[in-house]
């Protein structure tokens, strides 16, 4: 593991404010799910959300071709964007078009990817998120920790301090004062805006229709009051048809927050009509793929290209839950982003994530398209093998324990030698956290010595349990 | 700029999946949407709530028992999440809005231009409580900064679904999209026969005509649970949702 990782993992780990509140958020969520998930035969919905993803994904081009044209036909715009530097290109262009300087945005991941944000202003645009979660860490200068809760580490006092620098005057720590500074503060901003910029849950491709689950009401702010929408999305985030959406209807929410349905499910099928007085006018969606199709057509991984983004898998990730989304250093944390970032970014640094993980299968339990996240976390590690990644110190470990594994003499001998060599290093019989050589394994964990009597050995006598401890303990006395 | 280009981006999605050029014809499927699924956990719910469900992807109007035991769901799944329900006939419109103005106090008022509304004198029970009141279509009065400032928004919906408690409303030149959206308040008057079981009758009904430009799924007051998880209500959208569910006048002499 590279020695950054390491280190982010470390501190993280050392964060009691982190703690605390991954624990009590990360269990609150997965209690609700468990709740929201009890009151249907969410197996049954769960295979057919699967089902649906698999048909999308595996007949991607005839359904984004559908989308593109329908959209098309309803007045909108389409840009295909193959990376993510094309994606900020097109939508600089969309904004300078329209002489933009304010742009208020609703929840988005794939945004994030793309750091359009800092691309923006840095042409001297505004750009204010506006659901609360990314508002409070936009103020704060750091990126969003969780994909459905993206302030999932911030203590409410720390919130105060950050909005009392904005007001200019203390603001008390308590939700309600918080929620109304928030609600004041961003009211204006959706009244000023000229540019609103949103993600995409789903895409219906029949209808041309961008799908928004929020629950804050900004989503409906952002697509509602400025005269230009501008939807982002993964090009993976496509439903054949609307019928198709009560089944992520269920699925999303119950798996996400553990609602029976966000606050609101917003449709939006191209600009609003000519007569209409609010609702954008000028609708355009841009499409992305950066590095998506590298996992399509690829049996280990297209399944990857199902994901919903609800976030259950961070909930249920005893990593996750230890170490929080920035450890990861990526856009997506959790088992989805240790298995999604190496996907999607070729570099040694992102190769490292599968490496996050117990591989215990908690996060394909939750997942409710089914992905096999643990499969991928494996499969991700054998490619890093494959490819050399491997520190050439691990590359001779794993000949030595083939060598000895796979002969039953190498194995005999191997038992035989090390269990004459322990003596020298064996504390309490323990090999000491310390230990020359072992030491990346016994700093955190405990590393028994061998029993001085292996089960052969055992056998062969044919001694009962009571005589094998009197044994053992004699042989600790003669030591 | 050839790599933006839309015909580059299909075929390379179409190779990946192993096809010289994107499919041009509709795939078949095994299932559409949630065909099949139930939703209910007990039998004898599930075979109730399948007749009714049936009946409404089949565009069969229900009987008034039916109505009434979707409007009994509706009212609790809203009351659940949060909201307010009641079901009344329009000779309590009246006392009902009444409620409300003593409750929340709005200065003023903002409403969908609607026949419904028309017909339950919504405009003249605001001003005889001798409040500001603006109807969403007379555009010359309408600018982002005034509708901003209204308390209170009154819509209808186009439908309401009965299982999660929600409204849908479609937007219009008369059915502003911020009249639900921007007061802090939302009261919704819906007929009872605009009441579905389940999301899956109302999606395929808007799927049979030209899709319309927003449809927003209202479901319980504006929340979010941003800080430390704490769930608090009207931080960008409105705090409070009533929805009264109208009683037909052939309805009513029953």
């Amino acid at each position: 593991m590279n020695p950054q990782f390491d280190a982010r993992i470390r501190a993280a780990l050392k964060d009691e404010n982190l703690h605390v509140a991954l624990q009590i958020s990360t269990d609150r969520l997965r209690e609700k799910k468990a709740e929201a998930v009890a009151k249907i035969d969410f197996e049954a919905w769960r295979e057919r959300g699967r089902e649906i993803r698999a048909h999308v994904i595996a007949h991607l081009d005839f359904y984004l071709g559908q989308l593109a044209h329908q959209v098309r036909e309803r007045k909108g715009h389409v840009h295909f964007c193959s990376d993510a530097n094309a994606a900020v290109q097109v939508i600089r262009e969309i904004v300078h078009m329209h002489q933009g300087k304010k742009v208020i945005k609703s929840k988005s991941m794939v945004t994030e990817e793309l750091h359009l944000n800092q691309e923006l202003m840095r042409d001297g645009i505004e750009v204010v998120e506006t659901d609360l979660g990314e508002y409070i860490i936009q103020l704060a200068g750091e990126t969003p920790s969780h994909i459905i809760a993206p302030a999932i580490h911030k203590k409410r006092e720390q919130i105060a301090d950050l909005f009392s620098e904005v007001a200019n005057q203390p603001i008390a720590s308590d939700t309600p004062s918080l929620n109304a500074f928030a609600h004041k503060i961003l009211r204006e901003k959706f009244i000023q805006a000229d540019i609103g910029i949103t993600g995409c849950n789903f895409a219906i491709a029949e209808t041309g229709t961008i799908c928004l689950f929020t629950n804050e009401g900004n989503g409906r702010m952002v697509t509602t009051l400025p005269p230009v929408h501008i939807a982002v999305m993964g090009m993976e985030r496509i439903l054949p048809s609307l019928e198709d959406l009560e089944v992520f209807m269920n699925l999303l929410p119950r798996s996400g927050t553990g609602q029976k349905l966000t606050s609101y499910v917003s449709l939006i099928t191209g600009p609003a009509d000519v007569q209409e007085l609010d609702g954008a006018h000028d609708f355009h969606l841009v499409i992305l793929d950066n590095h998506r199709s590298r996992s399509l057509g690829d049996p280990d991984f297209q399944d990857v290209l199902h994901c919903i983004r609800c976030g259950a898998c961070l909930n249920v990730c005893p990593v996750y839950r230890q170490i929080g989304g920035h450890a990861y250093q990526s856009v997506y944390s959790g088992p989805i982003g240790a298995v999604l970032t190496p996907l999607l970014r070729d570099d040694p640094e992102a190769a490292d994530l599968p490496y996050a993980s117990s591989l215990c299968g908690a996060c394909y339990e939750s997942c409710p398209v089914k992905i096999p996240l643990h499969d991928m976390l494996v499969k991700l590690r054998a490619r890093n093998v494959a490819r050399g990644h491997t520190s050439s110190l691990e590359r001779v470990a794993f000949r030595t324990y083939q060598h000895v594994f796979t002969r039953a003499i190498n194995y005999r001998l191997a038992v035989r030698s090390l269990r004459t060599v322990q003596k020298w290093f064996l504390k309490n019989d323990e090999f000491p956290s310390s230990m020359p050589g072992l030491s990346a394994w016994t700093k955190t964990r405990s590393l028994q010595g061998m029993s001085p009597l292996t089960f052969r050995e055992r056998f062969a006598q044919g001694l009962t349990i009571d005589q094998i401890t009197a044994q053992l303990s004699n042989s600790q006395k003669g030591d | 700029m050839n790599a933006n280009d839309e015909a580059t981006f299909l075929s390379n999605i179409a190779q990946r999946l192993g096809r010289n050029e994107p499919l041009q014809v509709a795939p078949k499927r095994a299932y559409r949407g949630s065909e099949g699924l139930q939703h209910s956990l007990l039998p004898s719910e599930i075979t109730e709530s399948n007749q009714i469900l049936q009946k409404q992807l089949q565009g069969i109007p229900l009987s008034i028992k039916e109505q009434n035991q979707l409007a009994d769901v509706f009212c609790k799944s809203l009351v659940e999440i949060g909201g307010h329900a009641k079901i009344i006939t329009k000779d309590q419109v009246t006392i009902a809005l009444q409620d409300i103005f003593l409750m929340h106090r709005p200065t003023s008022v903002l409403a969908w231009k609607d026949p419904l509304l028309d017909k339950l004198g919504i405009q003249k029970i605001t001003q005889n409580y001798s409040l500001k009141f603006d109807v969403w279509s007379d555009s010359s009065n309408i600018d982002k900064e005034s509708i901003a400032k209204a308390e209170l928004g009154i819509t209808s919906a186009d439908y309401a679904v009965a299982e999660t408690g929600s409204l849908v409303l479609i937007g219009s030149q008369t059915h502003g999209r911020s009249v639900s959206l921007l007061p802090a308040t939302h009261v919704a008057f819906v007929p009872l026969s605009r009441l579905h079981l389940r999301a899956a009758s109302v999606l395929s009904e808007l799927r049979t005509n030209r899709m319309p430009s927003s449809v927003n799924w209202i479901t319980g007051p504006s929340r979010t649970s941003d800080i430390e998880m704490d769930s608090t209500i009207g931080v960008h959208g409105p705090a409070h949702v009533y929805v009264f569910l109208m009683l037909d006048e052939k309805d009513d002499q029953l």
